[in-house]
């Protein structure tokens, strides 16, 4: 963070590279603060996971029980979105799930990197998503995937312009959903900066601008509140249209 | 406490009557009790995830699914003009049709309900 005179709230996403590995057919490869948060919440999961699971008692501890809704959770999300023959597909949902919200949750620790807040990553994310999507629906339906293309009792006329629009709104399902995250992430703490950033600019004014501080400091506190919300939510969001989307790719009639 | 009851008032009253009429009594109120605590604990529960939660997210989900729709229009058309040398329609065209396909997501998310 910067001083009370020089607020720079977009200071956080910058992205640093911790150890330099080489180039890589003229790319720069570097193990940045990004991967390492990323590192951090895989070791946190698998961590959190083990330890919960340890005791293997039938009726759980205080961990335990913790574990187990998480995953009771996410199973009846996946049971209810894509039925018992999708739950193949649930280590997969499963740990996109508890990734973005590892991420997301870290990222609500002051000083502490978003990961989830560069599109890159969750334009990655979206991209793994919508191949699977691609690659299961060709794998199960073969050439049958492209009637998702092609909705029923369209007449013939304007089939050519209706397929168009649903291969453009196929194409906008990845970038929708990499934004959303991504779009999230970034103004929500973006939001929270500027209004923390109030709190001492205000403060520097002598005892008024103390009493003006209580207002966004009082914001902060609900933005904060806010932003825990908003971290579960689109993890979770996140997971809800991958089972959407595999869906589509089990059932491709609309 | 219901064995000093029993014992008490034993000689008095016909027993089976009363403790049929003391059973039935209290399975009500126990029902009634158990009614609005149920109703409490359902109303503070429900606002917090249904009310608030699903609709927030909903939202987002409507304006990104019409964002990306439109988005991908303009990217497809840009990349049709470069290949093709037909600059503005192929913009234009494509951008329209991300816009049909936008509001056609947000359509069917909205009818889907989930």
């Amino acid at each position: 963070m910067a001083t009370a005179d020089k607020v720079d709230p977009v200071h956080q996403f910058i992205v640093n590279d911790l150890i330099p590995l080489g180039r890589v057919a003229d790319m720069k490869l570097a193990f940045q603060n990004s991967s390492l948060f990323m590192f951090v919440a895989v070791a946190l999961i698998i961590g959190f996971l083990l330890i919960g699971t340890r005791a293997r008692k039938l009726v759980p501890g205080r961990m335990q029980s913790v574990v187990e809704m998480l995953y009771e959770f996410m199973a009846g999300t996946v049971r209810q979105v894509l039925g018992e023959e999708g739950m193949k597909f649930f280590p997969f949902v499963f740990s996109l799930f508890t990734f973005i919200l590892a991420l997301n949750l870290l990222g609500m620790v002051p000083y502490f990197f978003t990961v989830t807040s560069q599109i890159v990553v969750t334009a990655s994310l979206a991209l793994l998503v919508i191949f699977t999507v691609i690659i299961v629906g060709f794998v199960k339906n073969g050439i049958g995937f492209v009637k998702l293309f092609v909705p029923h009792g369209v007449p013939m006329v304007l089939l050519p312009l209706i397929s168009l629009i649903e291969i453009i709104s196929f194409f906008a399902r990845p970038v929708s959903l990499s934004l959303r995250l991504f779009g999230n992430m970034l103004a929500g703490h973006i939001v929270l900066k500027v209004f923390a950033g109030f709190i001492g600019t205000l403060g520097a004014f002598g005892f008024f601008g103390v009493l003006g501080a209580i207002a966004p400091f009082l914001m902060t506190i609900a933005i904060t509140a806010l932003e825990f919300l908003v971290a579960f939510l689109q993890a979770f969001v996140f997971a809800v249209l991958t089972c959407v989307y595999l869906k589509d790719a089990l059932h491709p009639h609309h | 406490m219901n064995d000093d009851r029993r014992e008490g008032g034993g000689g008095e009253v016909p027993p089976g009557h009363s403790d049929q009429d003391d059973l039935a009594g209290r399975k009500a109120r126990l029902e009634q009790t158990l009614a609005k605590v149920k109703g409490v604990r359902d109303k503070q529960r429900a606002p917090e995830r249904t009310d608030f939660g699903t609709n927030y997210s909903k939202a987002f989900r409507l304006a990104s699914e019409f964002t990306g729709g439109v988005l991908v229009g303009a990217v497809l058309g840009w990349g049709f003009d470069q290949l093709l040398g037909t600059s503005p329609i192929g913009l234009v065209v494509f951008l329209l049709l991300g816009f049909a396909a936008g509001v056609m997501a947000m359509v069917r998310t909205g009818r889907s309900g989930d």
